[in-house]
């Protein structure tokens, strides 16, 4: 007995469809795997970027007004003949001026050194992309740190209080510290235990010098 | 006459500081801390007036007593205190130079110089 077929069934694809086809599988190039901590990172950056800019705004506003209120306190100083408050008044303007200057001038640059002076982050897999998230976070809230620092410091030359620049310095230093720990420490410590890092390679990709597959 | 004199010239200049301020511009934008910056922006911006207010009054008044000084110096034949009181005359009007044309360009330098986040 023979069997009805589904050569209907192409002969009607063949007519109707006009030659279509499937498209090919997707290749792996074209899907690249999330970047999830990096995505994160970014936003976060955002955030830091924003508040440095409201630092910096708030730095050449405090930084105006203490200019103009020592020239108020010279005036009212030089009214009255008091001669030792016009020296000390004129030198708190000009300390504005340079602690300005430092906030504007010397702390990027700092900052960005800060920032490229940690090496790629050995490893792979999570708690590299973790090292490296954690390590771009401390810099970029060392950098506001600063920044703050600074802020405060000129917020307290202009009312007569006391220069905490060199609390700007410490914080160079601990971010330094928290970037190593977090970018190179706990990944290399990671592998360590984890005994290396050939379970995260892709085919091909090569095997780095730290992480030879155990037998 | 003094008087008349210190609120003609003062007053353009006062005038000129405010155009060129720093505060003219606007607040801090957008972002998280807009409204935030906005508020420590109009704060400024009041204090900034409240200081030029403030600066007036006190180079009026030592204007005042420093030609009072030389007026007594003169009638009492002090050439000394004469000479004393025109050079305090002439540094008020120096540091008023300074606070309503320098002080705003100097802002305005700080304000070019604000840098961008650098990470």
């Amino acid at each position: 007995m023979h069997c009805v077929g589904f050569d209907w069934f192409r002969v009607a694809w063949t007519h109707f469809s006009k030659g279509w086809r499937l498209p090919p599988p997707a290749e792996a190039g074209r899907f690249p795997p999330p970047r999830i901590m990096s995505d994160a990172l970014q936003i976060l950056l955002n955030v830091l970027r924003q508040a440095w800019g409201a630092l910096t705004i708030f730095i050449i506003s405090a930084g105006s007004l203490a200019m103009l209120a020592k020239t108020l306190t010279t005036l009212g100083a030089s009214t009255i003949g008091a001669r030792f408050v016009v020296w000390e008044s004129l030198a708190s303007l000009l300390a504005v001026i340079v602690l300005v200057l430092v906030a504007f001038v010397g702390i990027p640059p700092i900052v960005r050194a800060v920032a490229t002076s940690i090496p790629g982050s050995p490893g792979c897999g999570p708690i590299t992309e973790l090292g490296t998230f954690a390590s771009g976070l401390i810099a970029a809230i060392a950098g506001v740190r600063m920044v703050l620092a600074v802020a405060r410091t000129i917020g307290g030359a202009a009312i007569g209080g006391m220069a905490e620049v060199s609390q700007a310095l410490i914080e160079v230093v601990e971010a330094l510290f928290g970037m190593l720990l977090a970018g190179i420490a706990i990944p290399l410590v990671a592998m360590f235990f984890t005994g290396g890092c050939t379970q995260y390679q892709l085919p091909g990709s090569g095997s780095p010098f730290w992480a030879t597959p155990t037998p | 006459m003094p008087f008349s004199l210190i609120s003609n010239v003062l007053q353009p200049v006062l005038e000129r500081s405010f155009a060129v301020g720093l505060f003219q511009a606007g607040g801090g934008g957008g972002g998280v801390f807009g409204p935030i910056l906005d508020q420590i922006t109009g704060y400024a911006r009041d204090l900034w007036g409240v200081f030029v207010g403030l600066i007036i009054i006190a180079a009026t008044l030592g204007m005042i007593v420093a030609v009072l000084r030389g007026a007594g110096g003169m009638l009492i034949g002090g050439s000394k205190e004469t000479t004393v009181a025109i050079i305090s005359v002439v540094g008020i009007v120096l540091l008023v130079v300074v606070a309503f044309v320098a002080i705003p360009q100097l802002s305005k330098m700080i304000t070019d110089l604000k840098p961008a986040a650098p990470f």
